[in-house]
């Protein structure tokens, strides 16, 4: 159809186009220019200059030494590479599993109850703070001495289990994988009511009539018409947990030693800390590629689903 | 074109306002840039009457977090709009700065007052490459034991003067259920703490061969201080090593020495406000330098040195010397000294606090050697990933071997790209 209406056109517009006078052929690229340049600028070429730097050796000082794909090679053969790298498997899946479900979970049981803006708002609430600030907060829920946490396990007879959240591994990254469910539920909750309230009524009210109810409706009827919307959250939250950094580096800095680092930490221990800047910029590579991927099923789906309405 | 009355008016107005602006009495502008948030009021203290005394107005910038500040400002330094100052750290810290040369030398500067007799010049030693000097001091810590004198007097202590009266004086805040010592890994770095003054103490000259990568990490002087200090964990001498330390915001460690938890803190001497912030009286606090473990070793103490240095590639590079030079005067030393309770640099300067004027005399008189802090004594690509194996060492203390294979085989990564 489109290559119809394409064919159908382009006569047209090839007959008209050099009548048009030059300045308003020009106009519509004027308009775009800014939009374009921002996009050159602030996106693009650090991209490129990344990709450039990741083949290169640069202290962020002297000029950058070309030395091909070393950076790659001794990445994939460092061991706190592949460290980094399995704990940013753990939280992406994590990531997905718990504030993916409790979104869903929560937007399903708060869509039509009494009370239910009360409870979204809420669970919402986490959503409108920096991961920064969270893990601040979370610092003192979590600190071994006097953080809440520790207080009240002490005070209800179970100090035994009081332990140092923050500095025992792999305990610390399951707390800040707490932190961060706490924070990033909201944001999957709202996603998924919108989606629920874009549902049409009418199979849900026929499969009433039949008597389904309960799981049985959800798992029958409704799951299946959300299933756009969990893909979607599903593919932001892969890219958004591959990513996380602020709420590690607040919380731990990566450590102790390196043990809690994902990839984004390392990149920046790399880059900023130690100023290994193109190495730090082969890690920033393997990271886009990872979260491009992610990002391309992500755009397909939106679209497909935009095209479907 | 014919300039009417007013026209003239308007240009004789115009030049004569050109005409102030290239004038001296102008104050000049010179960018401070700075990761200390929490001395940026000091700053303005000592720096506000620079614009009156030499010209220049001193715009500070304080940034939040170090490593941010460190790309900051390595990305601008070669660039004109480098700040005129900025803070720094010495040694192998600022080495490679020195290497590229991005930052100015000011021994003038230094000359000046070193020549008056007001500056001791050994104190550039930190900040001297192949015979120039690169900074002037922002400030000098020396690396001493606080302690609660409270606490010290109800339990019948006294400072230590030898090794064994250490170890006495923690077994005995022990039995009394106060912790002795206090330790962390918070925020990282701390962790290099405790390994440089126990090696210090039993061996200063390995210490000094270890940074510069001419002894190894795995050799025995290097186990027996893991060991010593494993035996006093072990013992329970020291806090939990995630007590915060005030890297985030909170200041646990200090909070106990004050409520007399806590005996000691071994740490730079400008944890001494922290302290007395956390609410311990001010003649409360004293401090000693750590014994050795050895009589016979020459007395020494680790010293902290943090420099101001001055970019290169500034455009304010000429006004940033003058303001060093008013940084380094008597006048602008007391008020920085008086703002933080920092051993003075400048003979004419007096100390605020009797805790500092006692530990400088005692240095000064008891012929002390001054040692490098080991955060700025070896390469910050062996210092950095060393104190994440120091801290998997305090807090699984039985991994000593462990820790120091890894020490050495990073510390054998870095020397081996030095060659």
């Amino acid at each position: 159809m489109t290559a119809t209406i394409d064919q159908n056109l382009a006569p047209a517009l090839r007959r008209r186009s050099p009548g048009r006078p030059l300045r308003q052929r020009i106009v519509p690229y004027l308009y775009v220019l800014p939009a374009a340049l921002f996009v050159v600028l602030f996106l693009l070429y650090p991209m490129v200059l990344t990709a450039w730097r990741s083949l290169t050796r640069f202290d962020g000082i002297s000029d950058p030494v070309y030395i091909g794909f070393e950076n790659f090679r001794t990445l994939f053969q460092d061991p706190y590479f592949l460290l980094s790298l399995r704990n940013t498997v753990i939280w992406t899946v994590a990531a997905v599993v718990f504030p993916v479900t409790l979104g869903l979970v929560f937007a399903l049981a708060f869509s039509r109850v009494r009370w239910g803006g009360f409870f979204k708002t809420v669970i919402y609430l986490p959503a409108t703070i920096s991961a920064a600030a969270a893990g601040i907060l979370f610092s003192f829920v979590f600190n071994y001495d006097n953080g809440v946490l520790n207080m009240i396990l002490r005070a209800i007879g179970l100090g035994d289990l009081a332990s140092r959240w923050l500095f025992d591994v792999p305990t610390n990254t399951f707390a800040m994988i707490a932190t961060y469910t706490w924070q990033q539920t909201g944001l999957n909750m709202m996603l998924f009511l919108v989606g629920l309230q874009g549902l049409p009524p009418e199979p849900i009210e026929a499969a009433k009539i039949e008597g389904c109810t309960g799981w049985g409706l959800v798992r029958r009827i409704i799951l299946p018409m959300l299933m756009p919307y969990v893909v979607i959250t599903t593919l932001l939250a892969i890219v958004n947990g591959f990513k996380v950094f602020d709420l590690i580096w607040v919380m731990t800095q990566g450590g102790p030693g390196r043990a809690s680092e994902t990839l984004a930490v390392t990149m920046y221990r790399e880059g900023f800390i130690l100023f290994n800047q193109g190495y730090s910029a082969s890690i920033a590579v393997v990271i886009s590629v990872v979260a491009l991927a992610f990002s391309y099923f992500y755009l397909r789906s939106v679209l497909e689903q935009e095209a479907r309405q | 074109m014919k300039l009417g009355k007013l026209g003239l008016r308007k240009l004789g107005l115009l030049a004569a306002s050109l005409a102030a602006l290239a004038s001296p009495a102008v104050a000049q502008t010179v960018d401070f840039y700075h990761d200390k948030g929490n001395w940026n009021d000091a700053y303005k203290t000592v720096l506000g009457p620079a614009k009156e005394a030499v010209g220049i107005d001193v715009n500070l910038v304080p940034y939040a977090d170090t490593s941010t500040y460190q790309a900051a400002v390595r990305a601008a330094l070669r660039t004109p709009s480098a700040p005129g100052v900025f803070a720094w750290w010495s040694g192998y810290r600022m080495k490679d700065l020195v290497d590229a040369k991005l930052v100015t030398d000011v021994g003038e500067v230094w000359k000046k007052y070193t020549d008056a007799g007001l500056v001791n010049p050994s104190l550039a030693s930190a900040f001297t490459f192949d015979g120039k000097i690169y900074g002037v001091p922002n400030l000098v810590a020396y690396w001493v034991v606080l302690y609660n004198k409270k606490t010290f007097a109800e339990n019948g202590l006294e400072p230590p003067k030898t090794w064994e009266e250490l170890e006495k004086v923690a077994a005995t805040l022990k039995e009394k259920g106060i912790t002795p010592f206090g330790q962390t890994i918070e925020g990282r770095w701390p962790s290099f703490i405790w390994f440089q003054e126990l090696l210090v103490r039993s061996n200063p000259e390995f210490y000094a061969r270890l940074m510069t990568g001419q002894a190894k990490y795995t050799d025995p002087e290097v186990t027996a201080v893991l060991k010593t200090w494993a035996d006093w964990i072990g013992k329970g001498y020291f806090t939990d090593p995630s007590i915060a330390f005030g890297t985030s915001g909170s200041n646990a460690m200090a909070g106990q020495l004050a409520q007399g938890k806590l005996g000691m803190i071994l740490v730079g001497t400008w944890y001494a406000n922290t302290i007395v912030q956390s609410g311990l009286d001010a003649k409360d606090l004293g401090a000693f330098i750590m014994p050795n473990e050895k009589a016979d070793l020459p007395k020494s103490v680790i010293f902290e040195a943090g420099p101001l240095l001055i970019a290169s590639a500034s455009a304010q590079k000429e006004d940033a010397l003058k303001l060093a030079d008013y940084w380094m005067s008597s006048k602008a030393q007391q008020a920085w000294v008086d703002a933080q309770d920092f051993p003075p640099i400048n003979k004419d300067v007096k100390a605020k606090s009797p805790l500092i004027a006692d530990l400088v005399k005692e240095i000064n008189d008891g012929g002390y050697t001054s040692i490098n802090r080991f955060w700025e004594a070896t390469p910050p690509q062996i210092a950095e990933a060393a104190v994440d194996e120091l801290g998997n060492f305090m807090l699984h203390p039985e991994t000593g071997p462990q820790v120091q294979q890894n020490l050495q085989a990073l510390a054998d990564k870095y020397w081996a790209t030095q060659q």
